[in-house]
Formats: structure tokens, C-alpha cells, sequence
């Protein structure tokens, strides 16, 4: 039975609140810039990231229609990317449930703007979220944590999703773990378009996220991956003042160091028309502000982070899929060049891809992609 | 002070001394055209005989590495690739130092070979130290490495064994916690293992089959040692000898100057044990002094190895070298800058490149992906290289390409 007061009261709330954190003015909006600004992301990465998380929530939280499903969800978080947070905040509302919001090391102060900003819209949902700070992996403090949840919610590597279900309730964890995204850019595209469109899917969060293309596949010869290469150089370049590089870290710049070395193997040679097959952006900080690397067909490459792109040929899309199917459940989205037509579509969730999109929408997953309000309604894993 | 009783049966006359250098280029313009095959079998002669040279000499150890790098050049597609990216050819090299190193991780991205595959008399696959983010070269994307004769790793690997773990015997019971090569046919260390085994072996054998340790015969057999053994293996087999030893109260109290050879580290392994705590734990459950217990470092991706100076030290009545990893005189070793790849300062800390002459037909510049401190003498190993891929949602490289060969 669902008590449609209380449904209506939660979702009005819901909206308003959604609403604020698309006003770039809004308190919350305005706090967490604030919080943000001397964090992991330069302000403009930090800002894009805000205004894209709930752009299209409004008609999921107003479709929801279930009971209140009064459960008591651990949300742990992850420290790569911003979005999440305030997903899981919004899914766990709409859902009706109780959210202990487990912030990462590297980011600690949304949890509590949006229990702040909770407060402020009042019932149903102040009081329903309750920021957490432990030092993940402190087994003591976990041990007596996890039994006031009814469900866990838990994003990081595999790793650390393991280590949650070994130890919490058996089937209350649903994890969201490593997975990998590719391009895939049809013969015939405008490649100055898509060029663009791929620079953002790569630029924002550097791709430490799940939803970066990592490989993209060029429909054609290797020349046509050669020069799409070529222009997502210069779309990564021209991106990089309103979608600046983050600082990068002496591991990730020894990282990047190495995928050059392997790169000179790796690579096509370069082709008759005089380009390289090897673009490497200007140096910010002691690190290139990207690598593009175009190389033969084969499986998809998946080298670390840090803007870091593989470009490679293909015979047409069915052989990208193939490709594609080799990530096995590690494949998420797939971002193709200009239209996502049904064919594709059809052709690459055959081949497991969770998600097919448009190139430039990819770091723009829809409201309720990850996590899902249902992640938050149910005791059990679904 | 110890000596051993003969000398090594290595020891040849060096017959090639260089008077001037010159560009590989060079080097090879002044010979008359050969074919790439009398090119490599030359190569091998000479090399050969440098690793069974008493007197080494640095001249000829750069004639040969420059030569072997015009060699490498002409008849690596990959290899050549980097070089001409990196735009340092035979034309322009004129020093070992300068010749183009390749990433040891670049074993798992393409064929690193100088003669066709069907050639290739022996693949060693690495046991997965090296990272790699691309799956499309093999299967289990673990770097493999080709070899078309094992005339000059063998030469390598028994001189500098002799040298540096029984300079005072002719041979010596082996107890080995490895498989054997015919168990393990693609592992490098069980090559090498069975190679110095049926050269230097006096008893003893391999106590690994199948992945599994067996420990009840290795405590058998060290047991029954009544005279110097040699206990070789992995740490990691070591530490799960230890912890046998540790829960049945086994000790054993091998015989003086017996010896312990550690390699191989943890790599990535779900447990570790600080270096100290081994060696102490080894040196009390074998009744082994601690200057005999000693590392080797190898790889997969070089046909030497170094090792602790610890024992040579210790025969020699030298003053004993602690960790430090001495190399074969035909071999030299660089510390670069992990970004650069610009060589360091003396003494600093970096990625440890070898240039190896018995890698001759595959690459002998080598990056290696682990850090190290250079002195005069050798090197300190450090750690993995910080390249390891750092924490975040998309960077469980190793464990997604695991989940999707599953």
C-alpha cells in the first residue's frame, strides 16, 4: 500500500532539492564549491560535475511509485569521482529509506552539505541521512557499523567490494566495482564533432571513473584512426583550459611515463601522410596533459588513468563489439560517434555493454544508472 | 677464507680487443655484408666467449654492444620502432649507455625477437611481475620471452652462478622449491633451476609439482643433508616452508657453509614478510648463517641474473656487502629517472636498466620496473616501481583482465 502523502511530501522535497543543486547560485550549490575548491578537482571539473549529477532527475524521482521502504541503507562511497554522492543521497530519499553516508578520505564534506541542504527541505527527508567518516577497511569499527544496516551500497574495486560482502550479511551488498568503457566512431562521422565529444568523455575525472573511454574504435583504415587520433589530440588540448588536468601524483605520473615507453612499441608506424601515431599533450606539472596512442586492431587496452586514450582501427562495429565482449562483465558503456542508432545499439548490448550512448554523453550517465533508486528499496540484492 | 678446489672450466683467453669506437653504424659498415644469420651465429661466438673471458675488458664489452644493438635494430620490428621513435639508431649511438632501452612490460605488448618464430627453441613466460594493460598480445598478457638457442643464457646463467653461490665447490646437493623445467616448461627460473641442477647438482632435486609445495619431502630431505646443500627457491614457496616448519616445531641444522638462494620477492601476493624477518626466519628454521643466505634477482624478459654479494663476499674474506646485487661482467647496469628515463646521479634511486649481452635475439637494453639504488659495485633493490597501478574505480587493471579471461 502506498501512502501517497507521504510519497507526494518526499517527492516534492526531492525536486526542490534537485532543482538547487542545478542552480549554480543555490546554498547547497554555493557550499559545495566551497568544500570543494582546495580538493582532488580543479573548480571547472568540480563544477561540470555538480551541474551534469541531477540534470535529469525530476522524472525518475517523480515516477518512483513504491511503498516507503523504511530501510536503514550504509551508502560507502567512492573517492574517484563526485557524482555518486549525490545519487545515492537522492536514490536512498526517494526510495523512502534511511542513508548512513560513508564519505571517501579524499572527499569528506559533501555528505554533510547534503544532510544540510536535507535539513533545510525539511519532511519527509530531514533527518533521513547521516554522514559517516571511519577509515575504510577498519574491521573493528565495521563489524559494529554494518549490522544497523539492512543493505550496504558499496563503490570501489573489486577488491574492496569482496572484503564488504565477506564480512556483512550475506546478499544485503551490492557493489559497484572496476569496469571499463570504450568509443566506437563510425565510418562517415564528423570527426571534428566527435573529436570534441570524446575529449569531454575523457577529460572529466581524468577517467578514474568507470564511464571514460579508454579504447576507441575507428571504423576504417588505420589512417582514419590515425588522423581521429590526431584531432582528439588537438580537442584534448583545446578542452584543457575549461576542463583542466588534475594534479597528478608521482605514482600516476610514473604511469604515465611507462605508457609512452610501451607506446613506441605498441603504436602503428607512422603514416604516409607524415602524422605521428603518438600525441602527447604539453607537460602540466611534470606530467602530459594526455597521451593519444593509435594502434593496431585488437583488444581493447585499458591503461590506468590520467587522460590516457588508445585509438585503434576496425572493420566495422561488429568487430569493435567482439573486441568489446572480451572486457567480459567489466564492459559498462559503450560512447558511439553521432547518433546511436538501433542497429548499434542492438550490436554492442550483444555484445555486454551495459549502457550505449552517444560520445559526449558518456560521463553523463542518467540519474538512477549508478546506483539505482531500486539499490535502495530492497533488503536483498535484486 | 674458503676456495674452491678448481678452477671454473669457464675461463677462456679474450680475443677481441677494440682500439677505437665507433657508431654501430659504423661498426657495421666496415665488416663485409653477411646475412642476419651469420651476423647472430657471429654474435654468439663472441659473446660467448666474452661471458667465459677471465680478463674482461670494457672496450670490447662496447664493440659488442654496439654491434648487438645494430643486430637487434635490423632484425626487431618492434625494437626498431621504439628506436626510430625515440630517434636514437645505429647511426647515432655510440655508447651502450645510449642505446634505446625497451620497457621490460613491452615483452607482453609484441614479439620481442631478432629470428622467426619458427625458430624459437624456447618461450619463457614471465609469472606476471610485469604489468600490462593490453590484453591483445597473449592470452594471459604476461610478458614471453623467445629464445632461439640457450647457448649464451646457459653460458650466463652457470658462470655467474658459480661466481657468486659456490665459488669454493664443483657441485653441491640441491634442494630446490621449484618445479622442475619439464613440470614447468615455460617458467625461467626452472630453467635455470634444472640447468644449474644438472650442471652443479650433487643430490637433492625439485620439490614442487603441480603448484603444490611438498614440503614433507624437502624436511625429509634436508633431514638427510650430511654435506653443504644448497636450498634455492621462491620466497613465496619459503614462506609456506617456514609455516609448515613453524607448526610441526621443525628445525634443521644443515651443514657449515651450506646456503640459501631467495628470489622472486612476493610480487603482489596476498601476504608478505619484511625482507629482515625472512632472512632470520630462514637462517634459524635451516641452521644457516645469515651471510649465506642470499637473493637472486632475474627475469623472464634478461638472460642474467645478480645476486646478494653476501656469500661471495663471505669466501672471499671481503668485508660482507649486505643486499647488495652484484651482475656479470656482461652486463651493465643503469639507475634512470622513472619519468625521463634519463640516468640518475650515482647513487641515487630509480629504475633499475640493464644492458645484457647475452639477451642477443631479443632486446639487451632492458627498463625494468623496479627501483633501486645504484652504488660502484652493484646495485640495492628497493621496491616495485611506483608505475604500479595506482588505486581508483577503473584501475584493477590486473583483476579486470583476470575477470574477463574467467
Amino acid at each position: 500500500m502506498i501512502d501517497l502523502t507521504s510519497l507526494t511530501a518526499r517527492q516534492d522535497a526531492l525536486l526542490r532539492g534537485a532543482a538547487q543543486w542545478r542552480d549554480r547560485n543555490s546554498a547547497a550549490r554555493v557550499a559545495a564549491r566551497e568544500a570543494l575548491r582546495n580538493g582532488e578537482w580543479p573548480p571547472e571539473v568540480v563544477e561540470t560535475a555538480l551541474e551534469g549529477v541531477l540534470r535529469d532527475a525530476d522524472e525518475q524521482l517523480a515516477a518512483w511509485r513504491a511503498p516507503e521502504a523504511d530501510l536503514t541503507v550504509l551508502a560507502i562511497l567512492p573517492g574517484n569521482v563526485i557524482g555518486p554522492t549525490i545519487a545515492a543521497a537522492y536514490c536512498a530519499a526517494a526510495a523512502g529509506s534511511k542513508l548512513m553516508l560513508k564519505s571517501s578520505s579524499r572527499e569528506l564534506q559533501l555528505a554533510d552539505i547534503l544532510a544540510a541542504q536535507f535539513e533545510q527541505l525539511g519532511p519527509p527527508v530531514a533527518g533521513t541521512l547521516r554522514p559517516m567518516r571511519w577509515s575504510g577497511g577498519d574491521e573493528d569499527f565495521e563489524a559494529k557499523v554494518f549490522p544497523l544496516a539492512q543493505r550496504i551500497v558499496v563503490f570501489g574495486d573489486d577488491a574492496t567490494i569482496e572484503d564488504v560482502k565477506r564480512r556483512a550479511p550475506e546478499g544485503s551488498v551490492k557493489g559497484y566495482g572496476s569496469a571499463f568503457s570504450i568509443g566506437f566512431v563510425p565510418s562517415g562521422s564528423d570527426i571534428g564533432a566527435a573529436t570534441q565529444a570524446a575529449a569531454f568523455d575523457v577529460a572529466l575525472f581524468d577517467q578514474r571513473g568507470c564511464l571514460s573511454p579508454q579504447t576507441i574504435y575507428v571504423e576504417g583504415s588505420d589512417a582514419q584512426a590515425i588522423l581521429f587520433g590526431h584531432g582528439l589530440s588537438i580537442s584534448l588540448c583545446k578542452l584543457s583550459p575549461s576542463l583542466p588536468r588534475a594534479h597528478a601524483g608521482e605514482a600516476e605520473i610514473a604511469a604515465v611515463a611507462e605508457f609512452i615507453r610501451r607506446l613506441h612499441v605498441r603504436a602503428l608506424p607512422p603514416a604516409t601522410h607524415a602524422l605521428g601515431t603518438i600525441f602527447v599533450g604539453p607537460d602540466k606539472d611534470g606530467v602530459a596533459e594526455f597521451v593519444v596512442g593509435a594502434e593496431p586492431f585488437s583488444r581493447p587496452a585499458c591503461p590506468a588513468f590520467g587522460r590516457l586514450v588508445i585509438v585503434k582501427p576496425c572493420r566495422d562495429a561488429t568487430q569493435a563489439a567482439d573486441a568489446a565482449k572480451t572486457l567480459g562483465p567489466k564492459l559498462d558503456s559503450v560512447g558511439v560517434a553521432g547518433p546511436v542508432t538501433p542497429s548499434l545499439q542492438r550490436i554492442f548490448m550483444k555484445a555486454g555493454a551495459l549502457r550505449v550512448c552517444s560520445l559526449g554523453e558518456m560521463q553523463r550517465p542518467p540519474f538512477g544508472y549508478r546506483p539505482q533508486i531500486a539499490d535502495f528499496a530492497n533488503a536483498r540484492v535484486q | 677464507m674458503w676456495r674452491r678446489k678448481l678452477p671454473c672450466p669457464r675461463t677462456e683467453v679474450c680475443r677481441y680487443r677494440a682500439v677505437k669506437t665507433h657508431t654501430a653504424l659504423e661498426k657495421i659498415s666496415l665488416q663485409t655484408p653477411r646475412s642476419a644469420d651469420q651476423i647472430a651465429a657471429d654474435l654468439d661466438r663472441r659473446i660467448e666467449a666474452y661471458i667465459r673471458c677471465s680478463d674482461p675488458d670494457s672496450v670490447e664489452f662496447d664493440q659488442l654492444a654496439l654491434e648487438l644493438f645494430a643486430y637487434q635494430y635490423a632484425n626487431n620490428d618492434p625494437y626498431r620502432q621504439l628506436c626510430d621513435q625515440r630517434g636514437h639508431t645505429p647511426s647515432n649511438v655510440d655508447s651502450w649507455r645510449a642505446v634505446p632501452a625497451l620497457s621490460a612490460a613491452s615483452f607482453g605488448d609484441a614479439r620481442i625477437a631478432c629470428f622467426p618464430e619458427e625458430r624459437t627453441t624456447v618461450t619463457f613466460i614471465s609469472s606476471g611481475t610485469t604489468r600490462s594493460g593490453d590484453p591483445s598480445h597473449n592470452s594471459s598478457d604476461r610478458s614471453i620471452h623467445e629464445l632461439e638457442n640457450t647457448k649464451l643464457y646457459d653460458a650466463s646463467l652457470l658462470a655467474h652462478f658459480c661466481q657468486c653461490v659456490i665459488p669454493d665447490l664443483d657441485r653441491i646437493r640441491m634442494i630446490l622449491l621449484s618445479p622442475s623445467f619439464d613440470d614447468a616448461p615455460q617458467s625461467s627460473l626452472s630453467y635455470m633451476l634444472s640447468k644449474l641442477y644438472s650442471t652443479y647438482g650433487n643430490g637433492g632435486g625439485f620439490f614442487m609439482r603441480e603448484d603444490a609445495l611438498d614440503v614433507e619431502g624437502i624436511a625429509k630431505a634436508l633431514q638427510e643433508s650430511r654435506e653443504r646443500t644448497l636450498v634455492f627457491g621462491t620466497a613465496f614457496a619459503f614462506v609456506h616452508f617456514l609455516d609448515y616448519c613453524a607448526s610441526t616445531k621443525l628445525r634443521f641444522n644443515l651443514p657449515e657453509r651450506s646456503r640459501i638462494v631467495e628470489t622472486g620477492g612476493f610480487k603482489g601476493k596476498s601476504r608478505s614478510v619484511a625482507r629482515d624477518d625472512l632472512y632470520d626466519a630462514l637462517s634459524g628454521t635451516f641452521g644457516v648463517s645469515h651471510e649465506f643466505c642470499v637473493a637472486e634477482y632475474g627475469m623472464c624478459e634478461l638472460g642474467s641474473q645478480w645476486y646478494d654479494a653476501g656469500l661471495s663476499d663471505a669466501f672471499a674474506g671481503r668485508h660482507v656487502r649486505e643486499q647488495l646485487k652484484v651482475g656479470p661482467h656482461w652486463t651493465r647496469t643503469l639507475v634512470v629517472d622513472a619519468v625521463t628515463a634519463h640516468e640518475l646521479p650515482h647513487g641515487s634511486t630509480g629504475l633499475l636498466q640493464v644492458f645484457d649481452l647475452s639477451n642477443r635475439g631479443s632486446v639487451a637494453a632492458i627498463l625494468t620496473g623496479d627501483l633501486v639504488t645504484q652504488s660502484d659495485e652493484g646495485f640495492i633493490y628497493v621496491s616495485r616501481s611506483l608505475a604500479a597501478p595506482p588505486k581508483g574505480c577503473s584501475i584493477a587493471v590486473d583483476t579486470m583482465l583476470g575477470a574477463a579471461r574467467d
